[in-house]
């Protein structure tokens, strides 16, 4: 009877060092895993060779030998009850959630084509995923009801990888949805008579919503891909910000529609009260543009995280000047711990084919340069990586 | 570049998939340990998150003929799987059909091919695909 050690790498990346005879089943090696880490025995699956392992066979005879790594899977049940409870507590906590896409049929009779119209459905779901990964389902929804994608955006921030927006976005159905939306009178009189900022506002919301740049703006997928990875750059707080806040629009929340339904109680008062409202209110349409303008560039330069960057001090006063920056961050959750292959596979598979075989490698570079495909091929041609 | 014969490259590959080498999402090993030419092995490709596929494993097969790595390897899946390149009555893979068999080049190996076959399912024309019931093989 021997003994060997052997490497268990779990899909989060944890890893645990097990000590086992060669006699032990599979199943006393996942009760030996299951002593150092959360997941019950019951749930793990295990890989080695190619091979899922089952419960009655003995370490021997799958030859799992001194040094070699075995990978732990948590099982669909575990797993597909983890992920269904973000979007399962968005639904009901969020008020906003049930009416927004009773708004949207009563725009697009045609439910089949509304990109929405399964909202809650199940995980493959684009905005499933954004209820579970963002801000729940106020920003989610009040986007889509209100300020089309643009809150959106805001509310999921870093919670939504590009892969997903940039589907979204190619979605033509989706940019057609937003502009019959924003066209339809009685939802723009809608969402602004449910919004006293929006109110105050006067015309000029109509004005902005309606016009072509702004519809354009919002149905520009590379655009929003770079807020997305931009957010991703700026980290939490800022990915709250995402696009809502950035289109001098949205502020998260201070002209979202939704807002003041959502949970998100720290941006209510925001949204209700002060500086904001009179700075806001005070701006006409094309400054609020500006913003956005100088966002796209802030977007592909891979810096725009650092200090230095004026861009980035121009967003921090922004932001301190619209006042609801600080309730946005925090009413953002963290970003959601997706693996970085998942929130990369765009950028890893332009680098794929770009000749970069090794994944890691290509992870790591896209790791360092925040998502940015250029920064991370200089890192890997420099071999800094 | 001097070519490195089969079973050298082979040899690397079985340790590579051994060591586990990688994120963990593919996984690729000998069938039989005792196999001296090993052209037989297995492969597991846990499903893409966001796609019909998270949470599955999928289990393949693949052979590398005495050619190998001039020429790619046959690779089949087990698991029951909907994708345009597998053929719906085997779980064979057809060549043709996947960039990186029909486009082989040495230097690949059974994980680029699992690799891609991984990408393949979390393509957006792809990842919602129907799919057989968890399990079932052909």
């Amino acid at each position: 009877m021997s003994e060997v050690t052997v490497n268990v790498k779990a899909s989060n990346d944890q890893k645990y060092v097990i000590t086992l005879k060669t006699t032990d089943t599979v199943l006393d090696f996942k009760n030996k895993i299951a002593e150092n880490c959360d997941t019950p025995a019951d749930r793990m699956r295990l890989i080695y060779s190619g091979r899922v392992l089952k419960d009655q066979d003995s370490i021997e005879s799958y030859k799992i030998a001194e040094g070699h790594t075995v990978h732990m899977v948590r099982s669909a049940v575990a797993a597909a009850a983890g992920s269904a409870a973000p979007a399962a507590a968005a639904a009901t906590t969020t008020p906003a959630a049930p009416t927004t896409p009773a708004a949207a049929t009563t725009i697009t009779p045609a439910a089949a084509t509304d990109p929405f119209g399964t909202g809650a459905g199940a995980l493959p779901n684009p905005w499933a995923n954004m209820m579970g990964g963002g801000m729940g389902g106020m920003g989610a929804m009040g986007g889509m009801g209100g300020m089309g994608g643009m809150g959106g955006m805001g509310g999921m921030g870093g919670g939504m990888d590009p892969n997903m927006m940039n589907q979204m976005m190619q979605d033509p159905n989706f940019a057609q949805y937003m502009s019959t939306m924003l066209q339809n009178p009685q939802v723009l009189e809608s969402m602004i008579s449910m919004n006293p900022q929006l109110a105050a506002m006067g015309p000029e919301v109509r004005q902005m919503l309606q016009s072509p740049q702004f519809q354009q703006m919002i149905s520009n997928p590379e655009m929003l891909r770079q807020v997305a990875q931009m957010s991703q750059q700026m980290g939490g707080g800022m990915g709250g910000m995402g696009m809502g806040g950035m289109g001098g629009m949205g502020g998260g929340n201070m002209y979202n529609p939704w807002g003041t339904t959502a949970p998100a109680t720290a941006t209510t008062p925001a949204s209700t009260t002060t500086p904001p409202t009179s700075e806001a209110a005070a701006t006409p349409v094309t400054p609020a543009f500006n913003p956005f303008a100088a966002l796209g560039g802030a977007g592909v330069n891979p810096g725009a995280g650092g200090a230095p960057n004026p861009m980035a001090q121009y967003w921090a006063q922004q932001m301190a000047a619209m006042g609801a920056g600080a309730g946005i961050g925090a009413a953002a959750p963290a970003q959601p711990q997706e693996p970085p292959e998942v929130r990369f596979q765009v950028q890893l598979q332009q680098l794929n084919e770009m000749g970069f075989w090794d994944a890691a490698k290509n992870i790591r570079a896209l790791l360092a340069a925040g998502g940015n495909v250029n920064a991370a091929i200089e890192m890997l041609f420099s071999g800094s990586i | 570049m001097a070519k490195i014969p089969r079973n050298f490259k082979l040899m690397e590959e079985l340790e590579k998939g051994e060591k586990g080498i990688g994120d963990g999402t593919c996984s690729y090993g000998l069938t039989e340990g005792d196999d001296m030419l090993m052209s037989n092995w297995n492969g597991t490709i846990l499903g893409p998150g966001h796609s019909v596929h998270e949470n599955r494993i999928y289990s393949l097969r693949l052979y590398c003929g005495e050619h190998y790595p001039d020429v790619p390897p046959t690779v089949s899946f087990i698991s029951r799987i909907n994708l345009p390149c597998v053929n719906q009555q085997t779980g064979l893979i057809d060549s043709s059909r996947l960039s990186c068999l029909s486009n082989w080049k040495r230097n690949y190996g059974l994980e680029t091919v699992l690799t891609e076959l991984r990408r393949e399912m979390a393509m957006p024309h792809n990842r919602k695909l129907p799919q057989p019931p968890e399990g079932s093989a052909y």
